[in-house]
């Protein structure tokens, strides 16, 4: 059928890049420039070597930490923030201010938050980094969250109410364990955002013991003899657990966004 | 109460003559401001970043809109098609910047065997300005279309399936079911990706850095990274990085307030 | 109006879903301006078949010819067919004038000549004055009239109803469905009707097809099914309250079973089912009856007594006129005689469940 051949087509097309860092990343140094899509020989070299040039271990782990330390922190202020705007008649109006305060690109906020976070002493460090991105994710997380939330039928909350629960303890007892796909997916996506951000990064975290593998992989850039082979590796190593967990849970994010479309 | 704090800083920034070492030195009014409109790069950077996210909204969301159908018309879920569809926009930006890059590279490049096959030996987008625009164009849709397919596809679910069927009884072609039946039930959606896209290709800054750095000359010198230029490298001036930043918001607040509308409009239209 | 060539012939249709045949080798012909109506309960597969004509599911066996033509490969577009659904399926975008008009438009037909027939429609079912209006603005009712309206504005050759009243409540039920059946009568176009309402079905059907996981139970008129149901299955499911079934051996002429005895006509047999319709159960207060009422339930001109006899609970209707006869309204735990019309016995095949007389 036409529609597989295309939709066959499309998906070589989004894969072509990524296959082609493998490709780099599985040759030695002097054939990355071999004008071919394919490597001439197979090597591993650069997996090795990547751990020597830069610090990936390190920056694997301020990536994953600051990562999931912003999902985890996005997620808990959502949450609730999500249960209001979903539940009461002026959340809509929060809603849309989170969504405007998301679409104002990041480099408008840069500037002062280079200044505050300098001020708290929280720059160069993974706290820092968790704090920035976590708020940052504040918007997504809960305009997920929200649809989710709405899904909720509004007499389990009023159950809730006549056997006596606070709105605490039935959010914490009650909405919170049906709402746990919702928050895998916010968590995934946020984790997402964050793992991959750049701007924050750079700006806020430039010493070697902070840096994020995002800022780790562009430090290949500025060298006159540029690694490829290695930074194809560094970053293949980097983003391959990323794309397992996006395999894994393209399902969850289907759900989360059908519920948010049926707007 | 995350926005107005930035928002006084960055007008404090503005009115003032800072550095990155010294801010908020010496009021200076509206200096900034002229200082920034003067600046050669910045105001031609406003069109650009205006006209690159027009138009990478617009193929992003016809073109996701498209294999979101077509993932809808060969049955079943998402699935491993449509997660295979995710890794671009999953890909950390300096990775896939590394990758085109290298792929575009004129001597050596992965495709240069390719251009070489067609008749374009030698082929270099990145080198002249607008094939570098392009190229850029070319890379984000890339990157953020898979963003789109996955909210069509969410949209396309809601769909009735009997109404489809009725249409089909009714003599309808494929084209006619999709004006009467699909395209009124999906539109609110549509049009909130093509919004929320506009806004993602004004925030555009990773690639540029890693791909073009702006270059050649100032063909992909967008408005974010001009900004980043002025205020984090070059001469540190905060405070005109500050005036532009504030300009550049104006300017993204218009153009999604004129999208909005047209999206208003044309639901109530269609309603 | 009628359209001479619209006779249907189904043969040897099969589906299969999961291993499970959910249309089983069916065979049938609805007839030239026949009204038939495939009944049977949820699962028996009434639905697919209909949407197999319809050309919205593919058989996997069979085939299916319209009007002399084998259709069986055919997208519904080209089978000139018109159907009903159960929830309404009306384009929530369009007024109800366009929903009616819509397929006039696909077929080519000019704006003006395609808004004079959907008026002409919208009056023949009584909607004329929503023309304008949009589908969430109507009742449930009234869009299903505008589904109908929809089907009739073009003369297709095949009306095709899936459960369309199952939505409305019962009152508005029994007022359209004998709209429909005038409807279809006046235009003179075969008609494939699916309902799991056992009442609808006899009310309006030409022809009464009964379904039992995929396979035809029974065909006939109403009223063939209704006297001379060919199995267990058909006596249970047509007639409302349902008949009774009891199980038992028959020898000279008495049935026996379970501690009951009624006289029966028929041979001798080991193994048998009686049925006997409530109706047709005989039932006097009397000092040492053979059962005991149990429930009493009034229906304005007549009553339902459930009444135990035996190791049986029956089911018994038994006029208004003849309980003032009795003297007292009948309560529970009243003693009474319970026994059937002879001439009114279904005799089953206690294996089978095949008719026997």
């Amino acid at each position: 059928m036409k529609a597989r051949v295309v939709l066959v087509g499309a998906v070589a097309v989004a894969l072509l890049p990524i296959a082609y860092l493998l490709s780099l990343a599985l040759r030695p140094a002097g054939e990355v420039l071999n004008s071919s899509l394919l490597p001439d020989t197979v090597s591993f070299d650069n997996f090795v070597k990547v751990f020597d040039t830069i610090e990936l271990g390190t920056m694997l782990t301020n990536s994953w930490v600051s990562a999931v330390g912003a999902a985890v922190l996005a997620v808990v202020i959502a949450t609730p923030a999500a249960y209001f705007t979903a539940r009461h008649v002026r959340g809509e109006r929060l809603l849309t201010v989170l969504l405007a305060s998301y679409c104002a690109p990041p480099i408008v906020a840069i500037i002062p938050l280079f200044f505050l976070l300098r001020y708290a002493g929280l720059t160069n460090g993974v706290a820092g980094l968790i704090l920035v991105n976590g708020i940052a994710g504040v918007p997504v997380a809960a305009w997920l969250l929200d649809g989710f939330v709405r899904r909720i039928p509004v007499e389990i909350d009023e159950a809730a109410a006549i056997d006596g629960l606070s709105v605490v303890a039935t959010l914490r007892k009650v909405v919170i364990p049906l709402l746990w796909p919702g928050i895998v997916a916010a968590l995934l996506v946020t984790f997402f955002l964050s793992y991959n951000d750049f701007l924050f990064a750079v700006y806020l975290a430039v010493t070697k013991e902070s840096q994020t593998l995002t800022v780790g992989l562009s430090l290949f850039q500025g060298d006159r003899n540029v690694q490829f082979g290695q930074q194809a590796a560094a970053g293949l190593l980097g983003v391959a657990p990323v794309y397992v967990l996006a395999l894994a849970a393209q399902r969850y994010l289907v759900g989360g966004l059908t519920t948010g479309a049926t707007k | 109460m995350l926005l107005v704090y930035p928002t006084i800083c960055l007008v404090a920034l503005a009115v003032t003559k800072s550095s990155l070492a010294k801010p908020l030195n010496r009021f200076t009014g509206l200096a900034n401001f002229t200082g920034a409109f003067a600046s050669p790069a910045f105001t031609p950077s406003l069109w650009k970043s205006t006209i690159f996210a027009v138009l990478v909204a617009v193929v992003t969301t016809l073109l996701g809109l498209g294999i979101a159908l077509l993932l809808r018309h060969r049955g079943g879920g998402f699935g491993v098609v449509g997660a295979l569809f995710l890794l671009p926009l999953v890909t950390a930006p300096v990775l896939v910047g590394v990758a085109w890059k290298l792929l575009l590279a004129p001597v050596g490049g992965g495709l240069a065997t390719v251009f070489k096959a067609v008749g374009l030996a030698g082929f270099n987008p990145l080198g002249s300005d607008v094939g570098a625009f392009v190229v850029l164009v070319v890379i984000h849709v890339w990157q953020w279309t898979p963003f789109a397919t996955l909210i069509a596809f969410a949209a396309l679910g809601v769909v009735r399936p009997e109404l489809l069927e009725s249409a089909l009884i009714d003599g309808a072609t494929a084209w006619r079911s999709f004006t009467t039946v699909t395209w009124p039930a999906i539109a609110p959606s549509i049009w909130a990706v093509a919004v929320l896209e506009l806004v993602i290709g004004f925030k555009v800054f990773d690639l540029l850095v890693v791909i073009t750095a702006g270059g050649p000359g100032f063909s992909t010198s967008l408005s974010p990274f001009v900004i980043y230029q002025t205020g984090l490298r070059g001469s540190f001036d905060m405070g005109t990085a500050a005036a532009q930043t504030l300009v550049f918001g104006l300017v993204v607040g218009a153009v999604a307030t004129v999208v909005t509308t047209l999206r208003a409009r044309a639901l109530k239209a269609d309603a | 109006m009628s359209s001479p060539t619209g006779a249907v012939e189904i043969a040897g249709l099969t589906k299969t879903y999961d291993d499970h045949a959910v249309v089983d080798d069916l065979t049938l012909t609805l007839p030239d301006g026949s009204l038939t109506v495939l009944v049977g309960p949820s699962g028996c597969g009434k639905s697919t078949t209909l949407r197999i004509v319809a050309g919205l599911e593919r058989a996997d066996g069979g085939t299916v010819s319209i009007g002399g033509r084998d259709v069986t490969a055919e997208s519904p577009r080209t089978r000139d067919v018109a159907m009903v659904f159960q929830n309404y399926a009306l384009y929530p975008h369009l007024s109800v004038a366009a929903n009616i008009a819509f397929p006039l438009r696909n077929n080519g037909v000019a704006k003006d000549e395609a808004t004079r027939r959907a008026r002409e429609a919208a009056d023949r079912v009584g909607i004329t004055a929503l023309l304008d209006r949009k589908p969430r603005q109507l009742s449930g009712g009234q869009q299903q009239r505008v589904a109908i309206a929809r089907a009739l504005v073009r003369t297709p050759k095949v009306f095709l109803f899936d459960e369309p009243l199952s939505n409305l409540d019962a009152k508005l039920r029994v007022e359209l469905r004998s709209e429909i059946r005038r409807l279809q009568q006046d235009s003179g176009i075969t008609a494939l009707y699916v309902t799991h309402d056992q009442e609808e079905a006899m009310t309006i059907a030409d022809q009464l097809v009964v379904l039992d996981a995929g396979t035809i139970a029974q065909v006939g008129t109403p009223e063939e099914l209704y006297r001379r149901p060919a199995n267990t299955f058909v006596a249970a499911f047509i007639g409302s309250p349902s008949m009774n079934l009891l199980d038992g051996t028959v020898r000279d002429g008495t049935f026996e079973g379970d501690g009951v005895r009624f006289a029966a006509p028929g041979a001798d047999a080991a193994a048998v089912t009686l049925g006997v319709r409530p109706e047709d159960m005989l039932v006097a207060p009397s000092e040492h009856g053979n059962g005991t009422v149990e429930i009493v339930e009034l229906l304005g001109p007549r009553y339902v007594l459930i009444v135990t006899a035996g190791a049986h609970r029956l089911t018994a209707v038994v006029e208004a006129a003849t309980v003032a006869g009795w003297g007292r309204t009948p309560a529970p735990g009243d003693a009474v005689t319970v026994d059937v019309r002879p001439d009114r016995v279904h005799l089953f095949d206690g294996t089978s469940g095949r008719r026997l007389t």
